[in-house]
């Protein structure tokens, strides 16, 4: 039916997670005085989603278990920026630059903020190891500034052709 | 039929019964004053609904029709039920949720045909002209469902989809989701 299968990864600063957590269906965002849905899970008794079909109606998400053979060029990601409140302001700031983040689709976005700290949680579509790209930039060290983190694939190098051949008679 | 109350975004078993000087057990709804209503429900005389720890948790409502002269009014009160295959509930949905300014709390159907048997309303200011909230015995029959806005903030569903489980009351956002999973077709899956 050419309904994709991506694998779910949930990024933090510098830590990437297999799969995303829900409670009673939906992934909650906790915005002081008030709750914001993310996204909905298709099965309120799955707590657990690691491979999903994602898709949209209006403004909601909604994601649902796939036991197919997961899409090889992107995942969803759900990333959890923020910036340290009062008592925790010598940690840094961790952010994406989504201008810079490369061929990333955001399908939802809940912003919390009040004093001095704030919190963002996205959910993305991005291309494969998009979120571990980004946390490999992130350094977490204490009186560390703020980061706000650019996508940077790694690019691959292309060998001249005389020493791929050295290397393939070295049997390399 | 069996009773529930709706109330700051929940919904529980049972209607609450006060005493009253003068008709004895009630359920009180709304609120008295200027710019406001308040009715007294009370029960059948000859096969009043049962009272458990101060609430009821099913009842028959009976419309009493008095003629005086030119002057009719009617009331509902409760009796014990009596078809047990009735699937309908009775359901008092009292939408105060705190005081804003011209705050306005009520409910309206969105599937379905529930039915308000007795309306009744509290409000803000000294006359009630500051805003308003509903306080209202609905009768809801299976595949029914309400829409509440509090008087102060929230949006909820009372849906009562099936005869087999009580009404669920959630977010306005949450049911619209449920729907669009328990129907499926809605969703554009990528």
């Amino acid at each position: 039916m050419g309904m994709k299968t991506f694998v779910v990864k949930s990024l933090l600063g510098a830590r990437v997670e297999d799969g995303i957590r829900m409670s009673g269906g939906k992934y909650v965002c906790s915005c002081f005085d008030r709750d914001e849905v993310l996204c909905y899970g298709t099965d309120p008794a799955v707590e657990e989603y690691w491979t999903v079909n994602v898709g949209k109606q209006e403004n909601q998400v909604f994601l649902r278990a796939s036991e197919a053979e997961p899409d090889s060029d992107q995942e969803i990601v759900l990333v959890h920026e923020y910036s340290p409140g009062s008592g925790h302001k010598r940690w840094p700031s961790f952010h994406v630059d989504w201008q810079n983040a490369g061929p990333v689709e955001k399908l939802a976005s809940v912003y919390r903020g009040k004093g001095s700290g704030s919190d963002t949680w996205t959910l993305a579509i991005a291309p494969a190891g998009w979120a571990e790209n980004i946390a490999s930039q992130f350094v977490n060290e204490r009186d560390y500034e703020g980061q706000t983190i650019s996508y940077c694939p790694v690019q691959e190098r292309q060998l001249p052709s005389s020493l791929e051949d050295a290397l393939s008679k070295l049997g390399l | 039929m069996k009773c529930f109350t709706f109330a700051g975004g929940k919904i529980a078993a049972g209607l609450e019964v006060r005493k009253d000087d003068r008709l004895g057990d009630v359920v009180f709804l709304g609120e008295t004053g200027r710019g406001r209503r308040y009715e007294k429900i009370g029960f059948f005389r000859k096969d009043p609904a049962e009272i458990v720890n101060s609430f009821v948790t099913e009842a028959h409502p009976v419309k009493i029709t008095v003629n005086r002269g030119a002057d009719e009014k009617s009331f509902v009160v409760l009796a014990k039920p009596k078809d047990a295959k009735d699937q309908r509930v009775l359901v008092r949905i009292n939408s105060y949720t705190g005081y804003v300014r011209c705050g306005s709390g009520g409910w309206k159907k969105l599937l379905g045909n529930s039915e308000a048997l007795v309306h009744a309303y509290g409000a803000f200011g000294d006359a009630g002209r500051i805003g308003s909230w509903g306080d209202d015995l609905v009768l809801m029959a299976p595949g029914d469902a309400v829409e509440v806005h509090g008087s102060r903030s929230g949006r909820w569903v009372i849906d009562y989809s099936d005869a087999e489980n009580a009404p669920l009351a959630m977010v306005h956002q949450d049911w619209e989701a449920k729907r669009a999973i328990d129907k499926g077709e809605d969703i554009k899956w990528a």
